[in-house]
């Protein structure tokens, strides 16, 4: 287990320089506003003791370095700064709202998953017939659309040509009650509390904008599993095993597939880098209540402190999901975990 | 038992087709030790891989057959209509086992889980290796796990591709052995493919020499390495070195293997060959006996 | 030349990429000479033809004060076009730079160089572009500038590893030995090296530096109405997707995609031609 141990600290030791980077990033920003910045978070028509005021608070009469430093032990503390449309402390707005956006991610994933991963193994078993080119079509072209129009395409053909979906205004019906919430996973608390109606509701109110998410993520799946899975069918010991006449059901899946699974997983975090972005459109065009959302309004509302803290929020999460794949990586990689 | 009849493959590349296999001719009776002996490039391994039908999908038999007991089978496995026991080990023995799965997991998924331990014990390797990955064995020991999942297909024929290139002597001669002994044990057939003419000299009852994608001369190991008749066996025992042997003595074979894609001569060693006359560019040498069970493919043999 | 040649050879064996390099060079020539050919201004309001389906008269339908899609969708072109080839541009001669010092030299350099590049990385890159423009100010300048810098690390990778690849080679001793300073070395022998898998990163980053300014307009940073621009143009449709009226939506959405397809296609295309030569 030791091992195991050194490689998650150590991982983390390595990933602090970026996270560094990140947080000088995000401070560089909320500086490089065009003006005075008191003005743009003081928020409209502030009052001129508004501002001094607030001019104060943000230590933009001091010298950079300090500026910096008490940025840093705002950070620390977790201080992301106040809302100006919400009146709340930014980091708790991000934390009501975040459960809305994992869920949505979720099962955006597992959709894309479902999708990608037969498709890329279908294309590279049949390499140049028809079900491969079909494979590559599909995942060029979903590479190719833009998640705010692919949204609005789903919408427009289930919603208003079909009808079978409903209309797309956040994750239950506009007269709908929510279940008591434990988890903030609605379909969870939903079903912990024995809701089916509003279990239904709420699924029917996920398919579409996790499709519409779970389309961004298939174009890069689909062609890493499928390069992958190619790559790993003309490898030497999947010859050794044809020649022992394992059933093929076994070569494919836990031979061939479970290796190609590798390199798969390490694009894992660049699919996550898509669909955290997909996420901020996606969730406008469903008005879903998550943390894209959020922060598109405070954009609009020019509310710049949740703004900042909304890319500072992301951003860490992002490094954070990318070291548990780095750690996963090496669990799963036989050879990573037993020092070979 | 395992009858190659003239059989010729070409593949195709971006550069061009690749002749690799020109009117190959070869036999392989049960419990025969056999050795296939060229240079690399050969087409030494395209052969084997045709007979243990793991040839690529893009391989091309534009000639001649392979037969099992009398039926036709082809270069692929998985088409074939009858199942020929034939199963190959193979060069790199750590790279031809599955990375991330216990080599005991391995065996059981051919042999079943009961199998294991004896097939295991047969090979001299100990059955609590059987919990332990490719990676954290050595290469000797890896070579042995592919042998006991050859030996768990029950093979008629086993066809050692290289099995002992990048071993150290010792471990060499032990998988040597080890090869050896099962074969006499199991009255199984060994195809023995290496570049290593003394090593095969060593274990087999018959080699055969190939050159180019042709079989030059087929003939059990006394007369072949006594009286050589194809040029390029004689060059090839030549260029064996000797004990006591100075650098300076190292025969080397002159020329280079032709390139596959070109037009070829009908003898494709006739650019190298000393014994070269007008004739031999006319049309291809025949396999033909030149004594009872010695056969060579040339006009003008050496004596 | 020999490049004409190379490209010519390449085309003959792949027919799809030769016509989706026809379609771009037919986008582009839209891009200089569409305004001129097209029949209605773009920004002429016409309330009385609001919302009409697509005709004759107008091929994409109208908008809801009455302006004609189809001219808007070639005027676009021209503006997309330009955001996003400005910003790989500018994305190429950073990215390079950035990437051929840090190949090149290696040590302290390199990594303070992959500091820069790693810490871009470690953002979802569309958020990061709309922080960059929101602290900025909204404007097309500034998005082409944050499409810009979330691009520089894609190049500056390439081109790092072309050059770490070539740094130890004859040629390049050779240039050394013959006078050339070490920047003459970089900039005359090794960097042209790098520039047939530049041209492969490019076509491919191109389509997704698109779609991410689309994205920035869309959500309303940058390009403000009356200009047409395809991501405005569908978020001014969105609205009238649930009421019906699909084609304000659908039209400018359709023009994005097809680009960005052509240009991504075009990517496979090129990158499975170039592999191919360096294989041989």
């Amino acid at each position: 287990m030791a091992p195991l141990l050194w490689t998650i600290l150590r991982r983390l030791v390595l990933g602090l320089p970026t996270l560094f980077g990140v947080v000088v990033v995000s401070f560089s920003l909320t500086r490089l506003l065009p003006g005075d910045p008191a003005v743009y978070f003081a928020g409209a028509a502030p009052t001129p003791e508004a501002i001094a005021d607030l001019r104060r608070t943000l230590l933009l009469d001091r010298p950079l370095p300090q500026q910096f430093a008490a940025y840093l032990g705002d950070l620390l503390h977790g201080d992301l700064g106040r809302s100006l449309v919400t009146g709340q402390p930014v980091l708790q707005d991000l934390s009501t709202r975040f459960p809305a956006t994992l869920e949505l991610t979720l099962t955006a994933i597992a959709l894309a998953l479902l999708i990608a991963i037969p498709l890329g193994v279908a294309g590279a078993m049949r390499k140049r017939s028809g079900i491969d080119h079909i494979a590559r079509m599909v995942s060029t072209t979903a590479l190719s659309m833009p998640s705010f129009f692919t949204g609005l395409l789903l919408v427009f053909v289930f919603y208003y040509l079909l009808g079978v979906a409903p209309a797309p205004l956040g994750r239950l019906a506009p007269m709908g009650f929510p279940p008591p919430e434990h988890t903030g996973f609605m379909i969870v608390d939903a079903i912990l509390s024995r809701d089916w109606a509003a279990c239904r509701d709420a699924a029917a109110h996920l398919v579409l904008p996790a499709l519409a998410l779970a389309i961004a993520a298939v174009g890069p799946l689909t062609r890493v599993t499928r390069s992958a899975m190619l790559a790993v069918l003309s490898s030497d010991f999947i010859r050794a095993a044809r020649a022992y006449d394992l059933p093929r059901w076994k070569l494919v899946y836990a031979y061939a597939l479970r290796n190609a699974m590798l390199p798969v997983l390490t694009t894992a975090g660049v699919v996550f880098s898509f669909l955290i972005s997909a996420n901020v459109v996606v969730e406008k065009v469903f008005s879903w209540p998550g943390i894209g959302s959020y922060a598109l309004e405070a954009l609009v509302a020019s509310d710049y402190a949740a703004v900042q803290g909304f890319v500072l929020a992301v951003a860490t999460l992002y490094v954070l999901i990318n070291i548990a794949i780095d750690i996963l990586y090496g669990i799963v990689d036989v050879r990573v975990r037993l020092g070979g | 038992m395992l009858v190659v009849d003239r059989l010729s493959v070409h593949f195709p590349t971006r550069r061009g087709i690749v002749q690799a296999l020109d009117r190959v001719s070869l036999a392989i009776e049960p419990g025969e030790i056999v050795g296939l002996v060229g240079e690399s490039g050969s087409g030494k391994s395209v052969l084997s891989y045709a007979i243990s039908g793991l040839l690529d999908p893009s391989a091309r038999v534009i000639g001649g057959e392979i037969r099992w007991r009398g039926a036709p089978i082809g270069p692929i496995r998985e088409r074939r209509t009858t199942r020929a026991a034939v199963v190959q080990i193979f060069q790199n023995p750590r790279a031809s086992l599955n990375p991330i799965r216990a080599v005991g997991r391995q065996v059981s998924d051919v042999a079943g889980q009961d199998r294991v331990a004896p097939l295991l014990e047969s090979v001299r390797l100990d059955p609590s290796k059987a919990r332990n990955y490719p990676f954290e064995l050595s290469g000797g020991q890896c070579q042995r796990v592919g042998i006991a999942l050859a030996l768990a297909c029950e093979p008629e024929l086993l066809i050692a591709d290289e099995p002992t290139t990048g071993l150290d002597v010792i471990t060499e001669a032990a998988i040597m052995q080890l090869i050896a002994e099962l074969s006499r044990s199991r009255g199984m057939a060994t195809l023995l493919v290496t570049h290593n003419l003394p090593l095969a000299a060593a274990h087999c009852h018959r080699i055969a020499v190939m050159h180019a994608g042709q079989i030059v001369e087929s003939a059990p190991v006394a007369a072949l390495t006594q009286s050589a008749r194809h040029p390029y066996s004689a060059e090839l025992l030549a260029a064996t070195p000797q004990h006591a042997a100075t650098p300076d003595d190292l025969h080397v074979i002159q020329g280079q293997l032709p390139d596959l894609v070109a037009p070829l001569l009908p003898c494709r060693y006739a650019t190298r060959c000393r014994n070269r006359r007008p004739d031999c560019d006319l049309s291809p040498p025949e396999l033909a006996p030149v004594a009872s069970d010695h056969l060579i493919a040339c006009r003008h043999p050496l004596c | 030349m020999a490049l004409a040649a190379a490209l010519h050879d390449g085309f003959r064996r792949d027919p799809l990429t030769a016509i989706t390099a026809g379609f771009i060079v037919a986008i582009c020539g839209l891009a200089l000479i569409g305004p001129w050919l097209t029949l209605h201004d773009p920004l002429a309001t016409d309330s009385a033809n609001a919302l009409r389906l697509p005709s004759w008269h107008s091929p994409c339908g109208t908008d809801q004060v009455g302006r004609d899609i189809c001219a808007r969708i070639v005027y676009a072109t021209r503006l997309d076009l330009f955001i996003a080839t400005s910003a790989v541009a500018l994305a190429i001669v950073v990215g390079s730079a950035l990437g051929s010092v840090a190949g090149f030299f290696g040590g302290w350099v390199d990594r303070i160089a992959m500091w820069v590049v790693d810490t871009i990385m470690a953002f979802p890159l569309f958020v990061l572009a709309m922080g960059i423009v929101a602290a900025l100010g909204s404007s097309v300048e500034n998005i082409v500038y944050a499409t810009a810098i979330v691009n520089v690390p894609f190049y500056a990778r390439t081109v790092r590893a072309e050059i770490n690849q070539r740094r130890e080679a004859g040629f390049v001793e050779a240039a050394r030995v013959s006078g050339n300073g070490s920047l003459r070395v970089l900039a005359y022998h090794l960097f042209p090296t790098t520039v047939p898998q530049l041209a492969v990163q490019m076509t491919l980053t191109m389509g997704w530096a698109m779609l991410n300014a689309a994205a920035l307009s869309y959500i309303g940073l940058g390009i403000r109405p009356p200009t047409p621009e395809w991501g405005i143009m569908v978020a001014e449709g969105a609205g009238f997707i649930i009421t019906g009226e699909w084609w304000v939506a659908l039209f400018p959405g359709l023009a994005l995609v097809l680009v960005v397809l052509s240009l991504n296609l075009l990517g496979d295309g090129l990158r499975d031609m170039i592999d191919a030569r360096e294989r041989r």
